[in-house]
């Protein structure tokens, strides 16, 4: 839930998503879910000449497991609180720690 | 041969081909059964041309029957034509499919016929008003057109074959009535099936002479046996042409007249197909639900569609035909699948999804939005609500971490009956037992059930070790004399555990109880004072050597009383020396008289947070408590060692500047003062002949006059405003070279060089800070007296 949360929090930020067919895509974050599928308006795409087809394309859909990366704005992300997140993450799933 | 058609390996078709098999099927279905069926006599028992007389014509009027059954066999060659596009056996196999069946129910045969002929007539009949429809559109050139169009054969049939949805996108002309027979056009919307071949569905127009017109290049044999075959050869042939050229060629003037026709057989099957579970029914149903359907579409659709199609059929020129024609593509394409899913199912669909995100406990589950949405408001008011579309999707992603009440008063509809949806999802979620994980035998992991907040773990392992380690944490409370780093940074997590668990607490309650951090705190844990090895220094000092403790420091202290400040406070002035940062932050230390990198971050980082907070705390400190601080200060440090720091330094600029202002006050008893002044005196004995010595070799490091602050001249005046004129003195004797050095540097400073031009003033106001203690002002020739 932790990177749900997260994005949640840039809704209707800008971000650019960068796929795993390398293609990337510029838009505006209309929606996410826990599948952190995204759904993305007024896209371009950054490397269009090799996607023409994407050209007349306003909005999209993605599929969260073919996002390679997500590019955000510095500013939109609270360090601190991202900490304190992922820690709080962990005392609530202890399977999830690493036992060193 | 495959059963009822059906070719398991066909491509499995997307919904457009769907659409289009479907309506091969039919036509073939029609045209090939009687015309081409070599053994029609010997299961029938009569002739196919009877057959076929009453399947056409028979029962509208007998004489108009010849005349309308051309343009009636025109649309039917472009629906084979589509039909093509499709590479599935439903052509061929219709035909023999049906001999195969009257193999099989000999005796059900009649029946079977019987059905078609029945809906065949009303069948005809909207033909026939489709008929009149199409000639009323462009009674001229059209009909002529397409059946000049036919023999040239599968070259020209893509233009006739438009997306199914066209025909219902076409309302009637308003003079000409539809009557109820065709099927449901709505249900042109329903995604594409790919139905057995119904054997009931009335048949369509005669396709028995479209399609040996279509397939000129194949003579369809008489024998019924190499029928199939020989049909489903041509089907693949043509498949790839037509496709082709049916995206190339989006649009011409014949397209039109078509369309009407298509939706109706198309849809009509789709809609059998996925209604009519059983033949028996399908007579019965297929008329309820053609009447339900025609009229819920005509709601539905006719009246926005009006009016687009209302002008081609004033301008009939070709371009504003064609233009037309693009945008009813367009809307077809877009009002395709609109209402596929009735308000239920979205209801349905939402309740679902929200199920897997809500949860009980937003603040822990979904941390980081909720509090990040506190932290940081979003101004809403930019925003103008044009965009209501997203409102929905909005509260989802919002709500999404409570449990949907109270907070929207102003929800609309759709929105309180999402709220609804999901108290219902989750109460049910919470009567279910949960399962969540299953250990099958023999498997080295569980496999775990995902859930919306764990969607991707499907094996969870189980390690001994960790499960041993965490029963043991438990027991791992010995006494502790030495600290190791892991030890320390255990510490530190479980001071912010402390922390985070304090915060959250504020958030639903008032009074909290802080004991429990202020334990994981270790101040008393461990007493310790400078010098000691650092294994043995105490936990919470070790931890002020981390960026981290740094970073909550401030929102620690918020949550501590007098006392506990004031304990820490004290903790920390007989430990000084063991922070890194005067430990490692005196540049007499280093060969090359520099602080390194790390060390000069760390200090940063202090000077951002640690004298922050201490500044806030020594203003709740008493006087006689400064100077018991003090007082440990001197007594456990080596006093000179720690003001060549910056961090120490400032440390001492704190007391004494609080100190100074209690006294300026006036409030202060005799015995006070008189404590205090021995305490200055304890102070500046132990600085006294290394008062230069603060001073770090290389200025520039400390001050390059791009800053308004100065530590060293800070604490300079700090210190004589305390001392008496012997103290004054002393100081301006052990730092007259300085008070020169930066003088000659603000001269240096050329006064041309406009960019630079501040940091000589800074730099004099910095020293000036100092000398004007004194009733001194210096520029950077000279010093004077203060003119005041």
């Amino acid at each position: 839930m932790l990177f749900f949360s997260f994005f949640k929090t840039l809704v209707d930020q800008e971000v650019t998503v960068e796929l795993k067919n390398d293609m990337e895509i510029k838009g505006t974050l209309k929606s996410v879910d826990q599948y952190l599928n995204l759904k993305l308006d007024n896209i371009s795409c950054t490397n269009g000449n090799k996607y023409p087809h994407l050209q007349s394309v306003k909005t999209l859909f993605i599929r969260g497991s073919t996002v390679r990366y997500v590019h955000m704005s510095p500013n939109s992300v609270d360090c601190t609180l991202l900490q304190d997140a992922s820690r709080r993450k962990l005392w609530f799933n202890p399977q999830s720690r690493m036992i060193v | 041969m495959s059963f009822f058609g059906f070719d398991p390996t066909a491509p499995p078709a997307g919904r457009n081909n769907n659409k289009k098999e479907v309506y091969e099927f039919q036509e073939t279905y029609e045209g090939l059964d009687e015309a081409d069926d070599a053994f029609n006599d010997e299961t029938f028992g009569t002739s196919t041309g009877e057959i076929r007389k009453d399947f056409d014509f028979g029962a509208g009027a007998g004489a108009g029957a010849g005349a309308s059954a051309p343009p009636a066999a025109a649309p039917a060659t472009a629906s084979t034509g589509s039909v093509s596009q499709g590479v599935s056996y439903a052509q061929a196999a219709a035909p023999t499919d049906d001999e195969f069946m009257q193999d099989l129910w000999g005796t059900n045969t009649p029946i079977k016929h019987e059905q078609p002929i029945a809906s065949g007539e009303r069948k005809i009949l909207s033909l026939e008003e489709i008929e009149a429809q199409l000639t009323a559109i462009d009674p001229s050139a059209q009909p002529p057109q397409q059946q000049q169009q036919q023999p040239q054969g599968q070259f020209m049939q893509p233009y006739m074959m438009p997306p199914p949805q066209f025909g219902y996108m076409m309302p009637p002309p308003p003079g000409a009535y539809m009557p109820p027979p065709p099927p449901p056009q709505a249900y042109g919307q329903m995604p594409g099936w790919m139905p057995p071949p119904p054997m009931g569905v009335p048949p369509q127009p005669p396709v028995g002479q479209p399609v040996p017109q279509q397939s000129q290049p194949q003579p369809i044999p008489n024998t019924a046996g190499s029928v199939q075959p020989a049909e489903e050869s041509q089907v693949q042939e043509g498949a790839p042409e037509t496709a082709v050229d049916n995206s190339v060629v989006s649009s011409s003037p014949p397209k039109k007249v078509d369309l009407s026709h298509f939706p109706v057989l198309g849809s009509k099957e789709a809609h059998d197909a996925h209604h009519q579970p059983h033949r028996q029914h399908q007579q019965q149903q297929q008329q309820q639900q053609q009447q339900q359907h025609q009229q819920q579409h005509q709601h539905n659709h006719i009246a926005p569609l009006q009016s687009q199609v209302h002008p081609p059929q004033h301008t009939l020129t070709p371009e504003e035909q064609e233009r037309a024609a693009r945008r009813q593509e367009k809307v077809s394409r877009i009002m395709k699948y609109s209402g596929i899913m009735n308000p239920k199912d979205k209801d349905f669909v939402t309740r679902f999804q929200l199920s897997q995100i809500v949860t009980e406990d937003p603040y822990n589950e979904d941390f980081y939005a909720q509090v990040y949405k506190v932290i940081h408001p979003k101004n809403d008011n930019v925003q103008p609500m044009g965009s209501t579309n997203n409102s929905i999707a909005q509260a989802y992603l919002e709500q999404s971490g409570h449990r949907l009440g109270g907070r929207y008063k102003r929800a609309d509809v759709a929105l309180q009956r999402m709220q609804q949806q999901v108290q219902k999802a989750v109460t049910v979620a919470k009567e279910r037992p949960k399962l969540t994980q299953y250990a099958k035998e023999g498997a080295l992991g569980k496999i775990s059930f995902g859930t919306g907040k764990k969607p991707r773990q499907q094996l969870e392992i189980i390690s001994k070790a960790a499960e041993r380690e965490r029963a043991g944490e438990v027991k791992q409370d010995k006494e502790i004399t030495s600290y190791s780093k892991k030890d320390i940074l255990n510490i530190l997590e479980g001071i912010i555990t402390e922390l985070m668990n304090v915060e959250s607490e504020t958030r639903a309650l008032h009074d909290i109880d802080t004991s429990k951090l202020w334990d994981s705190l270790k101040v008393l844990e461990h007493a310790s004072c400078s010098g000691d090895p650092e294994p043995e220094v105490n936990p919470f000092i070790q931890c002020l050597n981390y960026n981290k403790m740094l970073k909550i420091l401030p929102r620690l202290f918020k949550f501590l009383n007098r006392e506990q400040i004031l304990t820490i406070t004290t903790l920390i002035m007989s430990n000084l020396e063991n922070l890194a940062v005067i430990k490692h932050g005196s540049y007499t230390t280093y060969a090359n008289k520099r602080v390194p990198e790390n060390i000069a971050h760390l200090v940063d980082s202090y000077s951002m947070t640690f004298s922050k907070v201490l500044m806030n705390a020594v203003l709740d400190f008493k006087f006689n408590e400064i100077i018991g601080l003090l007082v440990i200060l001197i007594e456990h440090n080596n006093v000179s060692f720690v003001s060549t720091t910056k961090i120490g330094l400032s440390i001492l600029t704190t007391l004494l500047s609080r100190a100074e202002l209690i006294i300026g006050e006036g409030t202060i008893s005799a015995t006070d003062l008189s404590e205090w002044s021995s305490c200055y005196d304890e102070l500046f004995t132990s600085l006294e002949s290394r008062i230069a010595a603060i001073f770090p070799p290389h200025p520039e490091d400390v001050d390059d006059g791009s800053s308004r602050e100065n530590y060293v001249w800070q604490f300079l005046a700090t210190l004589s405003l305390g001392g008496k004129l012997s103290h004054q003195r002393i100081i301006v004797d052990e730092v007259r070279d300085e008070i020169f050095g930066v003088m000659a540097r603000a001269k240096d400073i050329d006064p041309a060089d406009v960019a630079n031009l501040y940091k000589k003033q800074n730099l004099l106001n910095n020293l000036n800070m100092y000398l004007v203690v004194m009733g001194l002002v210096a520029d950077e020739n000279e010093i004077k007296e203060l003119q005041s």
